[in-house]
Formats: structure tokens, sequence, C-alpha cells
């Protein structure tokens, strides 16, 4: 458990965006620090009828999803790699 | 950091000339920004590591009628040792909100279905100094993307392969070697009465004696924990974890270039069908949906990038199948061509030397 502030890369899904983040809180939660990430990291946050996407935080040292509400000083450390992950459907609506 | 001080909204008129009114867009500036950033890649003008961080959006003023009307958009990107790159965008990029505000007429019964509108598109200068929504405070700076460039020789490629659709001169190059398209055919064939796909994997290369920058799939990864039905398929968080694990399994420094995905027939029987509706049949000549274009733009999302879809003819066996593939071009997605690389052939022959950026 970490009460110092982190520093953390944090990336889309393919790597191909990455960006490091530095003196991030460790009282967020990941839900909170995925929600400020999306801006940064430019990635869509709604479908294209407007519904939020769920995205979820992959440690990569650990191998696993964050839980939402999971502080960031107890599932981080300094130099982990965070990778947003969203649901997406593929869907045969036609235009 | 991205320089975008402007507002944007489509003004939109009956064919009579009637006025509609205006409707205020969300400019979405990322498959622009992506565009310029490959563009001036396949120019030699940037590297992998300029990334788009130090960038302007700025509105092109219509040379006739002047502010606040609009004929597109300019994007520029600095470079650390050039002077960088600029692109222009039409209002052509604007299609899908005008789309997407003619249905909202028609729904509000403001305009007949079989009206048919135009639009223009307005600029104004995002003064309003909105209170931002609390966030999260930490300081963040571009790092390098998880991406290697492969120096070989274009045309060995090219060489090797056949042309199916077809490629204009804006779009990169992309080459499919026919085994994988085969691969996705057998998965799609094998599912049947429900959508599958998953993950095309590769490398991208430079030649910079064209200069060219293009892509070469080596590898699709199908979708696992992902969640299907005949008209749906979702890929869930594990899904990617998934596809990163089998790309980190392989070792040979490939990134993710593509996806695919299948249509399977939804209660339509083809061979009961005549031959003129399916000809024009989206069903079964390949279609990208809405949630299709946003699934593109939300995991996707370098101008590089591709979807191939294939469309499954119900003849009663099942057997026929349309590849189409669809690609970022000046920051839209529309349907376009790509290279067919023949089995047996190994990829390796133009490769020169692997850099990582950087």
């Amino acid at each position: 458990m970490s009460n110092t502030l982190l520093d953390l890369v944090v990336s889309d899904t393919s790597r191909q965006r990455v960006k490091s983040i530095e003196e991030v809180s460790p009282d967020y939660t990941a839900a909170e620090l995925v929600q400020g990430l999306l801006q940064e990291l430019g990635l869509a946050t709604h479908d294209h009828s407007g519904r939020s996407y769920s995205y979820h935080a992959f440690n990569r040292r650990e191998a696993r999803h964050l839980g939402a509400n999971e502080r960031i000083g107890d599932a981080c450390e300094t130099g982990d790699w965070l990778v947003l992950q969203p649901e997406v459907n593929a869907a045969q609506g036609l235009e | 950091m991205v320089t975008n001080r402007y507002k944007y909204a489509i003004e939109m008129y009956r064919d009579d000339g009637t006025n509609l009114g205006q409707v205020p867009v969300e400019m979405d500036p990322q498959p622009a920004l992506e565009w310029t950033w490959l563009t001036g890649l396949r120019r030699n003008k940037l590297e992998l590591s300029d990334g788009t961080g130090s960038s302007a959006v700025l509105p092109v003023w219509h040379r006739e009628v002047g502010e606040p009307y609009i004929e597109g958009f300019r994007v520029t990107i600095l470079s650390d040792e050039d002077d960088g790159i600029t692109e222009d965008f039409s209002t052509l990029y604007f299609k899908r909100e005008a789309d997407q505000a003619r249905l909202n007429l028609i729904a509000s019964k403001r305009l007949r279905k079989d009206e048919t509108v135009r639009y223009v598109t307005l600029a104004f200068l995002n003064d309003a100094h909105a209170m931002p929504a609390a966030r999260p405070q930490f300081k963040t700076r571009e790092a390098p993307p998880d991406i290697r460039i492969v120096e070989s020789d274009f045309g060995s490629f090219v060489n090797r392969s056949q042309l199916e659709g077809e490629v204009t001169t804006e779009d990169i190059p992309i080459v499919i070697p026919r085994r994988i398209l085969d691969e996705t055919r057998e998965l799609a064939l094998a599912s049947r009465d429900k959508e599958t796909g998953g993950v095309l994997i590769g490398h991208l290369h430079r030649d910079r004696t064209v200069p060219e920058v293009f892509v070469e799939v080596t590898a699709q990864i199908k979708a696992a924990h992902a969640v299907a039905d005949a008209a749906r398929l979702t890929f869930t968080p594990d899904t990617w974890s998934a596809v990163q694990a089998a790309v980190d399994l392989r070792g040979e420094g490939e990134t993710w270039v593509a996806w695919w995905h299948s249509h399977v027939p939804v209660g339509v029987s083809c061979k009961d069908c005549p031959e003129e509706k399916r000809a024009v049949c989206p069903l079964v000549n390949g279609f990208f949906s809405q949630d299709d274009r946003q699934l593109h733009r939300t995991v996707f999302f370098k101008a590089f990038a591709s979807a191939l879809t294939l469309s499954l003819k119900d003849e009663g066996d099942g057997s026929e199948i349309t590849h189409k593939l669809y690609g970022w071009r000046h920051g839209v997605i529309e349907p376009r061509g790509f290279y067919v690389l023949n089995n047996g052939l190994s990829t390796s022959g133009g490769e020169r030397h692997a850099e990582r950026q950087p």
C-alpha cells in the first residue's frame, strides 16, 4: 500500500498511444483515474448512440484488471503500466 | 498539446433553399490528427516518435462567403527536426454528423424521409470559459508508442501480390497473405449462425526510396472471451488482454494493424432472393455499420489501421463469402482495396532491417 505520489505509464489497448503520468495521488480509485485519462489519450468515450463506453484498467505487471473502486495506491506501484481497455460492439445495424 | 480553439456547427437546407437551422457538432479531431501524422510519416517528414502531441487545428474560411462558413479545416503537426506537416480536410469530415442531423429532422417531422438536404459547416471561436469537470490532477507527457518500423523494399511485396479492389494513392498500401484470408473464412464458416472475429497483427514497413510506408499483416488472432450472437460481436477487456498476450508470446514485435469480423445473414435466405436484389444487398456485399465505425474509432484509431469484414451468403451450404476492407482516408472510414500476398511466399525477403522508435 502506497501513500506517496505515483509515476505510471498508461496506454490505449493497442499500446499505440502511450503517455507517462506523474505525481498521481494514491487515493484515486481506478474508475476516477480511468475517467481522467480518456481525454488525455484521445480515446472515444461514447458509442454512436451516446452511451458511455465501459473502460477497464489492466495492470501489466500483475496481469489483471483493476476493480473500479480499487485505490490506486493499493493496486499500483510506481513504474506500473496501465492499459485502458473498452468493451465495444461490432453489430449489424445497417445504416 | 493539441490546440483546437473553435467549435463547429452544421447548417441544413432543403433543396429549395429553405433554411432548416443550425446544429452544433462535437468535432472529434483525433482521426484528422492521425491522418496527418501518417501522411508525415509516409513523406519522410515525421518519425514514429513525433506523435501527434504538438499540433493545431484551425478552420479554413470559405473563399466566397467568408467567416463563419468554412471550406474545411487545417491540421498542423510540428516536428522536432523539421517544419512538420500540414493537411487540409474538407467538410466531408462532418458527413456523419450531417446524416445524423437529417435523421433527427425526420424524427421531429420537420423533414420527410424522401427529402434530401444540403449542409454547410460553420466554425466559431470557442471563447466560453466553461468550468472544467473535476478530473484527477497529474502531469502527463507523451511516450513512444509500442510500434516498430521495418525498413523494406515495397516492390518486393507488390511483385508477389495481387490487387483486390481499388487502392488510391492516398491509401496506405496494405498487404494481407492469402492464407490469413483463408483462415478468417474457415472461422466464419465454422461459426455460421453467430458473428465471429479477431485482430490482425503485423508490421509497419517503410521504403524510404519511394518514399512509402505500408502495412504487412502477419497473423490473425481469433477473439477469445468475446460474446457473439447472430447480429452482434462484443469485444471485452479480456479479449484485448488475450490478443496482446498472444502478440507477446509470438515475440515478433508485431503490432495491431486491423480487426476482422463476419456478418451472417440473419433470417435471410439468399437462394430465395432475386439476383438483382442480391447484387445490391449489403448483407451479401459487405457493409460497415455505425457500431463497426465506432469500434474502429475507439480501438483502431491509427490511420494505418483497417477492418476486414466477411459477409456470408446463405446458399444452403453457406460457402460463399465476400471479403471487404475498410480503412481511414482523410480521417473518414471508407471501403478500400488491398494487396493479397500469394501463399507459400515468405514475407521476409523484402526486409532490410528493423528499428524501434525512438
